[in-house]
């Protein structure tokens, strides 16, 4: 079966190189523009494999809606990846502590990203 | 002080700039010294804004149209969401580079500015001036004041980030 990912991303040009790039490796790929819209996608889309997810962006942040995102019991097991430009420590943990799957700096390579997402949505 | 602190901003800005495009497999490599920004025609700028406890100021990217549609795989026909990300990607090299230095940098949101024959009315120095083997330029620059009194080290004085750009850290 066809696994789902959503990509949170304020930049439309970054969503289409992560559905490029997932897509190549029989990923389907759905699309948010910021936290607000990408938490409102999670709650409504029962199916996802994974989530990646910016960390800023306009209205919610990425740290925000991954942490708004695990409060819900429904969402505790769903997998989500951070892919940003950011790479302080503090921020990191932050991740970490609050049910982050993995942290990743832009820009990303295609191939590692492939490489990760299979890894986390195996089953 | 101010002199030698630009001096190592800029230093870090533009080993950035390169490794930004060679992660997009784009080399590019200096230009001939002295040669007049304006005679190029760039097609956009990506702004960005920063702050942080020790220095404030703004990086600039600027480039023509071969270096945006070179290094968007993906092909968008976005260019200004593509500058703006780029402008980005590099600043956030940047703070990571800063944060090793003790320099905790908070960016602001980008902006793009389109134009033929832009060029800048610059305050410094500019720092860099970047050509494509394949066509087309690249130019980046960072308006930046300091901290009376701060002395931005020339490198590295604490851990790096814990995770590199490219890199991929599975908790």
């Amino acid at each position: 079966m066809t696994k789902t990912v959503l990509i949170v991303d304020d930049s439309v040009t970054v969503r289409q190189q992560v559905r490029a790039a997932l897509g190549s490796g029989g990923f389907d790929v759905v699309e948010a523009s910021d936290g607000t819209e990408g938490a409102e996608t999670i709650g409504r889309l029962t199916h996802l494999a994974a989530v990646l997810c910016d960390v800023n962006m306009p209205r919610m942040n990425g740290i925000e809606m991954l942490e708004a995102v695990k409060r819900d019991p429904r969402h505790t097991a769903l997998p989500i990846v951070m892919l940003t430009t950011e790479g302080q420590h503090e921020l990191v943990q932050r991740a970490k502590a609050a049910g982050a799957k993995g942290w990743i700096v832009k820009p990303f390579k295609p191939d590692l990203l492939l490489a990760a997402m299979r890894k986390i949505t195996a089953t | 002080m101010s002199a030698i602190n630009k001096q190592n901003l800029d230093r870090v800005v533009t080993e950035n700039c390169l490794k930004l495009f060679a992660d997009y497999k784009l080399e590019i490599s200096s230009g001939a010294p002295g040669k007049s920004l304006a005679a190029e025609q760039f097609l956009l700028c990506g702004i960005i804004g920063f702050t942080s406890r020790q220095l404030r100021g703004a990086l600039v990217l600027a480039t023509t149209r071969e270096p945006l549609e070179l290094t968007n795989p993906a092909a968008s026909r976005s260019h200004r969401d593509w500058i703006c990300e780029l402008a980005n990607q590099l600043l956030g090299r940047v703070k990571n580079q800063m944060l090793s230095r003790g320099v905790e940098i908070f960016a602001s949101t980008p902006i793009a500015l389109q134009g033929e024959h832009l060029s800048p009315i610059l305050q410094q120095r500019l720092i860099a001036e970047l050509f494509i083997a394949g066509g087309g330029v690249v130019c980046v620059w960072m308006d930046c004041e300091f901290d009376e009194g701060f002395e931005l080290p020339e490198s590295a004085v604490f851990e790096a980030a814990p995770v590199s750009e490219g890199e991929t850290l599975l908790f």
